[in-house]
């Protein structure tokens, strides 16, 4: 799974409502949560509500998808399912890890797909970030003003805060140019059948973390392990732990580029944790650094190491890796400073968008309404195996996905604080990538070549130097 | 008067012929070089100039129209801690990989053709097949040799008790520029040794008889003999390395190390790609891509110069 | 040099005094020389095993053999990481771009090394400086220039690209090897009336053969291994070539941890290199010493 490296929204919650399996009355489901499936796929046109009898000038749709772990077999389903409802309808779905190098040549072209959906960061996020600065999407907040099949509008039925979040009106003036798809939850990760079998108690705080270090050692493992070759995934502990330390003044401060930030003490604190994992014998798993992320993640269900971070894909990522035996997934989330402060994540939504200059723009954004129907949502998560931004998406899915990750999402379901979580964009023709300038040196913090200090020093030019560029 | 008319006549007609091969001679010549020569101009000349072009300007892809900005592009590079960084790593992959391909060619070739053993065929074999090996094969099996726990590198390390040195080769600021380059060497030594091997396939055997009777061992005629025989066709390997370095280079590290860790492997191209197709910089892209081409070309110069001296 | 008659006479005890010591010696290079050997061979050995491996087995040591052999991972190199399509694609390149390379290359080798004209001199210099301008130097400029000619997403443009960028090593080797043709033999063909075409196409190609062998032998290596051009330059699936394809699905191992068909799909990629490589390696390596030698 290609994750995201900025991240939408900040999720805080209470851990314990995770372990105790979070009874979900919490969640009003609008009356569309219908616990037995209602129809198969290949459920007749005329009974879809919103399709059938309507025509476009242009049949013809191109979607450009990026195929990551959730794989592209939804995609394949839902335009099939769509061309039945919509008949005469065609849709050419073109889906790779690297869609990002596909769309390009096709944008700069002035020849974009008519449908895009990309996750963000990576390598996807010049396209995004390019597409904002060069006003190149159309604006969707008809499609979300337009009702839904349950005949309220479609803007109801999305998780709260995501439409109004910067991520999908990153311009900040109410006009929403990206809509929301699979959200995914972050944090840490360790083996639910080690804790149960061995009576060890998760640690609520970064101190009952790091005193596990010898229990690690006991057990023949490290104590943390991450995505060495992309250190980008360490966003997943330094975003909460930040608004964990410096609130959202911290977070915008980050995000924002002042400079100040690599001063204070909510850096020395946030960022010193992993001088700490870098410095502590047994703390960090031999030949991290070096290792891709499935590398890592496989070395971490070998029982290698006891923490991991990765997201709520994490099971499905790894359906075919090999595990040590007994092995179940256990979801932390992030430890806080304070014992009083209670454990977080974080949450990141995927983005759909449609050009300005996609050809078929009206059936484009017909095609969007539909992936927010039901019948949709159900099937992406029986094919992607995912939980889509929309309210009850977790209980419309549950008997696709893992009682685990049906657990965290319906956690986060609960209670959310929407955050600004994704750096601002660089000034245009800016040499810098946020995500990389921050991230990258974290690999030399870890190799013990660069102190912490020299890493806050480092950032305070990167930031002075960003923020040049604005000028 | 007739008769004059008469040798007049002749001369025309010789005149009109010999103008007709002259054009037809033309029309060959120009319908031999045009095809090419627009190829050549649109795929490579014209996208050269351009490049020393538009390095004068600023320009990000989508959408704009690109704005004169002087030297700007220049300036900024060698202010670029990044960029600089991927220079010297490029400059350090320069210097090791052609050193230790040479040396290593050059003692293959004249082992395998000097030393006459009768397997030497299949020695040459071996040795050549690497340089047929698609990168990006060479590339994704290197990273699993390479590999912290399951790569072949550290297991035989540990098989012959040098636990101590186990360790993430590409993990590290330390080692991985050398373990790509050595990647690098075991993709070309074999393809120069060949070409080593021709060459002293070429030198006359007399000189070496006539050394061994002088009392030289091999060794001596590998330096007295051998160097200076092939040393023309040294030159030229020389400038095919530092060529091949930098494209090879690219797919490695980007496949390999994605330029980790903390862009301690990333190489001038890979950051020249990334600003053009990553960052949308295209006129800053272009403005690292001339730096480069100059600094490749002064050091083929440069070794050019040396080499020429030192064989005088 | 002045040593050269005494050769033959005195090579005999030289043979016998040195017998045992050069045993020695030549036990040692064979023990240095296996050992490259091995270094060179192994990690394509590893890869034949890993890749009828299991995934777990394949995360165990590297030098455990495969339980049993899983021609699963072959099947789903070929289906779901689309390695045919991949193959057919590069194929295809590789002989339009070589069609191509030969069509405008031969013609100018020629015209370059034979016939005198105004310009000849500029001309020849301008193709040696193209030796050093490589692909990946100029990759964002023909980018931006394919695009504005609408040439990206397309096999063909892609070939003729390839084309271009092999013009300067092979019309550099081909003076090289043109020049070494007696002349006799055009002007006895013009003197038969062939005319300059059919003294080219009749006389001068069929001569010539080593040396367009050698052109192509080093093209074929070049167009199918290249990576950077075929990346940035196609962007719909079913088109990519086979480095392309590759990195692609090492990518997706990434996101699928299906070590044992990537492994695979490497072997597939490895069986037509080494059929050509083992049919082409005496041409091969003699067409290297003619790119090495008259250069």
């Amino acid at each position: 799974m290609k994750r995201s490296w900025l991240t939408v929204i900040a999720v805080v919650f209470v851990v314990s409502s995770v372990l105790a399996g979070c009874s979900g009355n919490n969640v009003n489901n609008g009356g569309n949560a219908s616990p037995e499936p209602s129809g198969s796929p290949e459920t007749t046109a005329s009974a879809d509500p919103t399709g059938g009898g309507k025509t476009f000038e242009n049949m013809e749709l191109e979607v450009a998808v990026f195929q990551g772990g959730y794989g592209r077999e939804y995609w394949d389903a839902v335009a099939d399912s769509f061309m039945k409802d919509y008949p005469g309808t065609k849709i050419n779905i073109t889906a790779s890890p690297q869609i990002a190098e596909l769309l390009r040549p096709k944008i700069v072209a002035g020849n974009p797909p008519d449908f895009i959906y990309l996750p963000q960061g990576g390598d996807n996020q010049p396209i995004i970030d390019g597409f904002i600065k060069d006003n190149g999407l159309l604006e969707l907040n008809d499609v979300f003003e337009s009702q839904g099949e349950n005949g309220t509008p479609i803007a109801d039925s999305i998780l709260p805060g995501v439409l109004e979040s910067k991520a999908m009106s990153p311009n900040g003036d109410g006009k929403v140019l990206f809509a929301p798809y699979n959200y995914g939850v972050m944090g840490m990760w360790y083996n639910k059948n080690l804790f149960d079998t061995k009576g060890i108690t998760l640690p609520k705080t970064w101190d009952e973390f790091f005193a596990l270090n010898s229990v690690a050692k006991e057990n023949g493992r490290a104590l943390f392990t991450y995505q060495g070759l992309h250190p980008g995934y360490l966003e997943e502990i330094i975003i909460p732990a930040i608004f964990n330390v410096g609130g959202k003044e911290a977070l915008d401060q980050f995000f924002n580029y002042d400079p100040e930030f690599w001063k204070s003490e909510t850096f020395k604190k946030v960022f010193g944790l992993f001088e700490k994992i870098a410095n502590e014998d047994n703390a960090l798993m031999n030949g991290t650094v070096a290792l891709n992320h499935t590398q890592s993640q496989t070395d971490f269900l070998m029982g290698k190491s006891m923490f991991i971070p990765n997201g709520s894909w994490f099971e499905d990522e790894m359906k075919d890796a090999p595990r040590e035996d007994g092995f179940q997934f256990g979801f932390l989330g992030v430890p806080s400073f304070d014992a009083g402060k209670p454990v977080m994540a974080l949450t990141s939504v995927e983005l759909f968008m449609i050009p300005a200059k996609a050809k078929n723009p009206e059936l484009a954004k017909e095609f969007l309404k539909y992936l927010y129907t039901e019948k949709s949502v159900k099937l992406n998560g029986e094919k992607a195996k995912a939980v889509m931004a929309v309210k009850g998406a977790p209980d419309l899915v549950k008997e696709y996905i893992s009682a685990t990750t049906y657990e965290i999402f319906k956690a986060v379901d609960g209670g959310m604080e929407a955050l600004n979580g994704a750096f601002k964009t660089p000034a245009q023709g800016s040499k810098f990538n946020p995500g990389d300038e921050v991230y990258q040196p974290l690999s030399s913090i870890m190799n013990k070549q660069m102190t912490l200090e020299e890493y806050g020093d480092k950032l305070y030019e990167v930031y002075t130097n960003i923020q040049k560029e604005y000028q | 008067m007739e008769m004059y008319r008469q040798v007049f006549l002749l001369d025309r007609e010789r005149m009109v012929t010999a103008m007709s091969t002259k054009m037809k001679r033309t029309g060959f010549i120009l319908a031999c070089l045009i095809p090419g020569l627009a190829l050549f101009s649109l795929f490579r000349i014209y996208p050269t100039l351009q490049i020393f072009h538009k390095s004068f300007f600023m320009w990000s892809a989508i959408g704009d129209e690109p704005k004169f900005i002087g030297f700007k592009n220049f300036v900024d590079m060698f202010q670029d801690e990044v960029f600089l960084l991927s220079l010297r790593n490029t400059g350090i992959l320069m210097l090791i990989v052609p050193v230790l391909t040479l040396a290593i060619a050059l003692i293959n070739a004249s082992i395998l053709s000097k030393s006459k053993l009768r397997e030497s065929g299949f020695y040459r074999t071996v040795f050549f097949f690497p340089s047929i090996l698609s990168f990006v094969v060479i590339a994704i099996l290197w990273s699993f040799i390479y590999h912290p726990s399951i790569g072949f590198l550290n297991a035989s390390m540990e098989l012959i008790g040098l636990d101590e040195f186990v360790m993430p080769w590409l993990g590290h600021e330390k080692t991985v520029l050398w373990a790509l380059a050595v990647t690098m060497v075991w993709q070309a030594a074999g393809y120069y040794m060949v070409m080593y091997i021709a060459g002293i396939d070429g030198i006359s055997p007399e000189y070496y008889e006539a050394a061994s009777l002088d009392g030289a061992s091999r060794i001596q005629q590998f330096f007295s003999i051998t160097i200076p025989m092939l040393w023309e066709i040294i030159r030229v390997t020389i400038i095919f390395i530092i060529n091949g370095v930098i494209s090879i280079s690219f797919i490695l590290v980007s496949i390999m190390t994605a330029g980790g860790p903390n862009r301690h492997s990333e190489v001038a191209i890979t950051y020249l790609y990334g600003q053009a197709f990553k960052n949308g910089n295209f006129g800053y892209a272009m403005a690292i891509g001339v730096v480069v081409f100059i600094i490749s070309l002064l050091l083929a110069l440069l070794s050019n110069r040396l080499t020429e001296r030192e064989a005088s | 040099m002045s040593g050269m008659q005494f050769t033959a006479a005195s090579s005999g005890t030289a043979h016998t005094n040195t017998s045992l010591k050069s045993r020695i010696g030549r036990l040692l290079l064979r023990v240095i020389l296996l050992a490259q050997s091995l270094f060179v061979i192994y990690p394509l050995v590893w890869n034949v095993l890993a890749s009828f491996k299991t995934n777990k087995e394949v995360l165990l040591s590297p030098w455990s053999l495969p339980g049993s052999l899983n021609w699963d991972n072959f099947v789903r190199a070929f289906t779901t990481a689309k390695m045919g399509d991949y193959m057919f694609n590069s194929v295809m390149v590789v002989a339009l771009s070589m069609a191509i390379t030969l069509a405008v290359v031969v013609p100018t080798a020629y015209v370059l090394a034979r016939m005198k004209f105004p310009g000849r001199k500029f001309l020849t210099n301008v193709y040696m400086a193209g030796l050093f301008i490589q692909g990946v130097y100029v990759v964002v400029p023909i980018f931006l220039v394919m695009n504005d000619l609408h040439m990206l997403d397309n096999r063909f443009w892609l070939s003729a690209v390839y084309a271009a960028g092999s013009m300067a090593f092979s019309v550099y080797l081909l003076i090289g090897f043109l020049k070494s043709i007696p002349r006799e033999y055009e002007e006895a063909a013009m003197i038969d009336g062939c005319g300059y075409f059919g003294t080219l196409f009749r006389i001068i190609v069929p001569m010539a053969r080593p040396g367009i062998i050698t052109v192509v032998i080093f093209s074929f290596f070049d167009f199918w291994n290249e990576y950077v051009l075929a990346m940035t330059f196609i962007s719909s699936e079913h088109k990519k070539t086979i480095p392309v394809g590759l990195s692609n699905l090492f990518e997706i191992q990434r996101y699928a941890t299906d070590w044992g068909s990537l492994f695979a799909g490497l072997v597939l990629v490895l069986i037509p290199t080494i059929v050509v490589y083992s049919l082409l390696q005496k041409k091969l390596t003699e067409g290297m010493m003619l790119g090495g030698l008259k250069g």
